[in-house]
């Protein structure tokens, strides 16, 4: 079994470009910048929301993306420092409502029922992949209480906790964590992950998606969850979000640190990553990070502690991040975290309860770790029962929430 | 992975995005400075206690010019043009300070110095005149200090400096200025080069409107027995940046300090104008206003300020706030007039066909106050509003969450109040009943907004769309399905303290009473009704105890509309 013929894979690297007056450059500008490196570089570079999207054409090694990656994103400031621009890769800029992503296509694939039965084994590897990514703790003026706001969020929709597919009844689809995305080009995208901030790390996290999914490429699997099974899947991506690497994922029946999930994940694809010409040793960022359960937002997240003001915190995470490489040096030298445990019944319960003020719409309990709804209803039911919350039916307005203790 | 265009299902996704920014958003708010000073690296430089082969944070001596003013990009004052300026800055990367051709970004709190570097002490008097104003120049742009003139009563003096540091301060008399007794108000401004303070002598027991020159601009300021109300005219059209309950010296609109923040994000009050799905709001949102008149007249200041938001459009706005001599009461009329847009040349033949629909505008109209938010899961900031027959309590659960009208909920009659539980802070809002707007909340990290908003209506060149609203503030508020009122106190010039009840009750439950308790003392009053213009009925009831205290326990209850409980 090999659903991917030939390997290859990419991203399309959302990066911002600010200007000296510190404002992020309109799509309508951007356009030129576009066209000008798709014509100088014949790589589809497109434009998203204040961003400039590298796309990477089509890779077959590590070598040839990493070299593409630098080649791109050298030429790109070039051309925008011309006109006193800088490119800042960034998961989220600390004041405007934007997220940015690095997502991974993987290809090729032409196999469209066998691409959405491993959208549907993605599920449970998605997360793991968001942790390691995490890179938007402080964005919208927020901060603080999740490392991944643009996973946390679902990206304001562009990268949505995807649903189990039956292939014989579905039409495509677009905007989950992993999709099968035949309809426009022949791969399955990664779209979980938060945009990278390091030119090396992007290379390396990439290459490492690319070689897990065709390793699931070309193993069987159980491409259909139970509901317990979806709702650990929800519970994990809600951990990674917010913990980034010092996550603690129910993995199998039991608890088990997002680090270990992923040490296990590299050592699965290791024959997939020889394909693509690297070996696991190679990937030094990832094994450090996985090493130290640290990822970006973990140095995002140091600097906005001494930059409190959103602005001043945006300030300098653009003179920082236009180096490609902080993250690389920060990494050397950062402490090692500790894993956060895995959060029980409690911890679950609580979460959905923080999502409830009053007159609350019962349907905000589901945006709290987006489980299924009878999941989601169960601990609505617990809450009601514990006398935490009262429930309200409101003509015109439906179920109402309000916190009683 | 061919080299197409965005696909079509990730254009959807696009525009969902485009889409959320034409809703409400929150605004991407003490007086002090919110606005920061954006500049350009000249040079920069380890400053000499900091050797190159040191370890740890590097100090740096960072030489700039400045560039603009954030977060709204605004020009810089006058006498920083062409200044090189000087900050020290201690970082562990030097990358986080830029290179040369880089911005640097100040807090409000670094940026002080030059953007309001003279500054009067006191900004305002009350009264009488102060014996000596205080002045002191936080920056100069040379070594040698200016002279600075001081003009009142159409009399000059002018003096020198002494060299504090790197400041200049001086002291000087007020008694020379004037020969006799001046009627309130007057000024004493100051002036140095291109820099002006002022300080203003206010009546100390009259009710007045008057423009003031305060440390960060300009501002309106009135203010009567039971509040001190200040409306910055530099953007929104006109913006309530203050509203100070005189008796608890509380401002309901207080915002975060040394934070870059808009006018009134985090507390304040704006009015905003959107065309269709939302063009005209940026513009609103940079109309500065000037003043129409001020006047007092039948027991209220009045005061009207008038801005054109577009030229072109030929779109302008005014804005009246009066505030009641004898009552907690702020009453504000809004309207933005659409003018007759040019006239075609004559000669022009191939001018195009025209219809009605073409000098249409959809007009669609808000409010966007805000309030430091109290957020501690169980309890917290929550709007209270009648809605049918029931009451709603609406408090967003989560920090982002921007509840609306979409999800039905509705203001009955026309009233809705902002609670503070923690902090005893109230706000009443009041709306004409027959056709209240649509209510609609943000929480933010930290602020709460209410944002209620009235639907499209189609505007003919030479119409103008608007609104009426009144608010009140208080200590004490009460809620129920059938009215909503708020209870504030002040202390008197003679001594004693009056209180005061506002609210809107329905039929079924007046004529209604409050009771009021002010230390061992209670009284029963009947609730009175008023008609505010443009706002409809309301009620209101007063009561002064003439040996109360402010510290006293007060206590207020209105028959059948029952008193929240605060912490």
């Amino acid at each position: 079994m090999n659903l991917f013929h030939p390997r290859t894979f990419s991203t399309d690297w959302e990066v911002m470009v600010i200007d000296k007056l510190e404002r992020c450059v309109e799509e309508d500008k951007l356009l030129a910048f576009a066209g000008y490196l798709r014509r100088a570089l014949d790589l589809p570079v497109q434009i998203d929301w204040h961003a400039l999207e590298f796309a990477m054409g089509i890779n077959t090694s590590f070598d040839q993306f990493w070299n593409r990656i630098r080649n791109v994103t050298d030429r790109a400031s070039q051309i925008v420092r011309e006109f006193n621009l800088d490119l800042v890769p960034a998961g989220a800029h600390p004041v405007e409502e934007m997220f940015f992503a690095s997502h991974v296509h993987v290809g090729t694939i032409h196999d469209e029922a066998g691409g959405i039965q491993l959208e549907n084994r993605m599920l449970k590897y998605a997360p793991a992949f968001a942790a390691l990514a995490a890179n938007s703790p402080a964005g919208q003026k927020r901060r603080g209480e999740f490392k991944s706001y643009r996973v946390k969020n679902q990206a304001w929709g562009c990268t949505q906790a995807g649903s189990v597919r039956d292939p014989r009844v579905v039409q495509a689809t677009w905007g989950s964590d992993a999709n099968a995305k035949l309809f426009g080009h022949p791969t399955l995208e990664v779209r979980i992950i938060d945009c990278a901030s390091s030119r090396r790390l992007l290379a390396e996290m990439a290459t490492f998606i690319a070689a897990f999914v065709h390793h699931l490429g070309s193993t069987d699997g159980d491409a259909w969850l139970t509901p317990e099974d979806y709702r650990d899947c929800m519970t994990n991506r809600w951990a990674a979000a917010r913990y980034g690497l010092q996550a603690t994922f129910v993995w199998n029946g039991a608890a088990r640190p997002v680090a270990e999930v992923l040490d296990e994940m590299l050592d699965a694809c290791r024959d997939e990553l020889a394909a693509l010409g690297v070996k696991r040793s190679d990937l030094g960022l990832v094994e450090q990070m996985l090493q130290k359960r640290t990822c970006q937002a973990d140095y995002v997240i140091r600097l906005a502690e001494r930059y409190p003001d959103p602005y001043l915190l945006a300030s300098t995470m653009t003179k920082l991040m236009r180096h490609w490489n902080v993250f690389d040096e920060y990494l050397e030298t950062a402490p090692t975290l500790e894993p956060v445990a895995l959060p029980d019944e409690d911890a679950i319960l609580a979460e959905h309860l923080a999502a409830i003020g009053e007159d609350t719409y019962f349907y905000a309990t589901r945006e709290a770790m987006y489980y299924p709804g009878p999941a989601a209803d169960e601990i609505i039911e617990r809450m009601v029962q514990r006398g935490v919350i009262r429930r309200e039916v409101v003509e015109n307005r439906g179920i109402l929430l309000s916190r009683t203790g | 992975m061919g080299a197409l265009p965005i696909a079509a299902r990730q254009w959807e996704g696009f525009i969902a995005r485009r889409f959320l920014l034409s809703l409400p958003r929150p605004l991407l708010n003490e007086e002090e400075n919110m606005d920061a000073l954006l500049g350009k690296i000249t040079t920069i430089a380890r400053s000499s206690e900091t050797p190159e082969s040191a370890s740890g944070p590097v100090s740096l001596e960072v030489k700039f010019k400045a560039a603009c003013l954030l977060p709204q990009r605004t020009k810089v004052p006058e006498w920083l043009k062409d200044q090189t300026l000087t900050l020290k800055r201690e970082v562990p990367d030097p990358r986080e300070a830029g290179e040369p051709g880089d911005t640097v970004l100040l807090s409000p709190v670094e940026s002080e110095r030059w953007l309001a570097p003279l500054t009067v002490t006191p900004t305002a008097a009350y009264g009488k005149l102060p014996d000596t104003l205080q002045i002191r120049l936080r920056w100069w742009k040379e070594e040698k200090l200016p002279e600075f003139t001081v003009h009142s009563n159409g009399r000059s003096q002018t003096g020198q400096f002494t060299k504090q540091g790197e400041e200049g301060v001086a002291s000087i008399e007020t008694a020379p200025f004037w020969g006799f007794e001046p009627t309130l108000p007057v000024m004493f401004e100051v002036t140095v080069d291109k820099m002006k303070a002022a300080c203003t002598v206010l009546p100390e027991r009259e009710p007045y409107a008057r423009k003031l020159l305060l440390a960060d601009g300009e501002r309106y300021r009135m203010e009567n027995g039971w509040y001190l109300v200040e409306v910055s005219g530099r953007t929104n059209g006109g913006a309530i940046v203050s509203l100070q309950e005189k008796g608890r010296g509380v401002d309901h609109f207080r915002e975060p300090q040394n934070l870059i923040q808009t006018t009134a994000e985090h507390g304040g009050h704006i009015d905003r104008l959107f065309i269709g799905w939302g063009g005209g709001q940026d513009k609103m949102s940079e109309t500065a206003v000037s003043s129409a008149g001020i006047r007092r007249e039948g027991g209220a200041t009045r005061l009207q300020l008038d801005g054109t938001i577009d030229e072109g459009q030929n779109l302008r706005t005014s804005v009246v706030y009066t505030l009641y001599d004898h009552l907690p009461l702020l009453l504000l009329e809004r309207s933005f007039q659409l003018g007759k847009g040019k006239e075609p040349d004559k000669d022009k033949k191939d001018e195009k066909p025209k219809e009605p629909i073409d000098d249409m505008r959809p007009f669609r109209f808000d409010i966007r106050p805000s309030w430091k938010v109290e957020r501690q899961g169980r309890w917290g900031s929550r709007i209270l509003n009648a809605e049918g027959n029931r009451l709603s309590v609406t408090r967003p659960g989560q920090v982002g969450e921007h509840i609306g009208s979409g999800r039905g909920w509705k203001l009955t009659d026309g009233w809705a109040i902002i609670e503070h539980p923690g902090r005893r802070e109230h706000t009443l809002y009041l709306f004409d009943a027959q056709a209240p707007p649509k209510p609609s909340t943000f929480m933010g990290e930290r602020s709460i907004t209410f944002e209620p908003n009235w639907p499209h209506v189609p505007v003919r060149p030479e119409e103008a769309a608007g609104f009426t609203l009144a608010l009140t503030a208080g200590e004490i508020c009460g809620a129920g399905k059938e009215g909503g009122w708020v209870a504030s106190r002040t202390p008197l010039p003679e001594g004693g303290v009056r209180c005061a009840i506002i609210g809107r009750l329905r039929d079924a439950v007046t004529p209604a009473t409050a009771t009021i308790t002010l230390g061992g003392e209670t009284r029963s009053v009947p609730l009175q009704a008023m008609l505010l213009p443009g706002v409809g009925g309301a009620v209101f009831a007063t009561a002064t105890f003439g040996e109360g205290q402010m510290d006293q326990p007060f206590d207020v209850n209105v028959d059948q509309i029952a008193r929240r409980q605060s912490l």
